[in-house]
């Protein structure tokens, strides 16, 4: 049986096609490669575009109960919107396994510090949880 | 919105964006104007008017991302629809052959 409790968050950043001028101001690489590679993370990777309908298959094959993910996209409110029905169909609570970044219109460096962030403050919970 | 966009220039799967008619249509019978749609979007598709049958109108459809369709779920009264999306998919096809051809 896999140990998921010791497992540390997946990251997923999603570019909106990657034609989204939202994303023109990072270099979308060398952020995800900060990421996966600097930061505490199960591992990190692009996808196209989750909100269409085969980022919608992607999610049913990819999400797993017991497991948290970071998405860095667009707004919060959207995302949660967005991938209910997935985080549902996985058996996964969308308000405590999805923590939703906003990384448009940032920097790579912008972008880096708000997942580092995100990150400190979620380890910072679990640490009042123990 | 970053500066260095250009909707002339960009292309989408190997096809000018400006060939592409992809972006939101308005539907004024069922839009609240609650402008939801328009604070999601980063792009500038939409601008707030002063008319008030018409108080947001699509401005820059060539900066929609094309197949994104986010602001659409944002939209409680269900107002905005997009093209077909195999239709464009198609004309994108298409546009490509011709490219290739000529």
């Amino acid at each position: 049986m896999e140990d998921v409790e010791n497992k540390k968050i997946g990251f997923i950043m999603c570019v909106c096609t990657g034609k989204c001028p939202g994303f023109a101001k990072m270099d979308v690489w060398d952020f995800i490669n900060r990421v996966r590679i600097e930061l505490p993370v199960e591992y990190g990777f692009i996808h196209p575009q989750l909100c269409e309908e085969d980022g919608d298959r992607f999610l049913d094959d990819f999400l797993r109960p017991g497991r948290k993910y970071l998405i860095g996209a667009c707004a919060p409110n959207m995302q949660y919107k967005m991938f209910r029905d997935a985080f549902k169909k996985a058996g996964l609570d969308i308000k405590k396994d999805l923590i939703p970044l906003d990384i448009r219109e940032m920097t790579t460096d912008q972008a880096v510090e708000l997942v580092e962030k995100a990150l400190e403050h979620m380890e910072q919970e679990d640490k009042k949880d123990e | 919105m970053s500066n260095s966009y250009d909707a002339d220039k960009e292309t989408f799967m190997g096809v000018p964006r400006n060939k592409i008619p992809w972006w939101p249509t308005i539907d004024y019978e069922k839009c609240n104007f609650c402008m939801e749609c328009d604070k999601f979007c980063p792009h500038n598709v939409y601008e707030r008017t002063e008319d008030e049958n018409r108080k947001l109108i699509v401005k820059n459809q060539y900066n929609c991302v094309v197949f994104c369709r986010a602001c659409a779920k944002a939209c409680a009264p269900d107002a905005l629809t997009f093209p077909d999306k195999r239709e464009i998919t198609k004309l994108i096809k298409d546009l490509r052959s011709e490219k290739k051809e000529g």
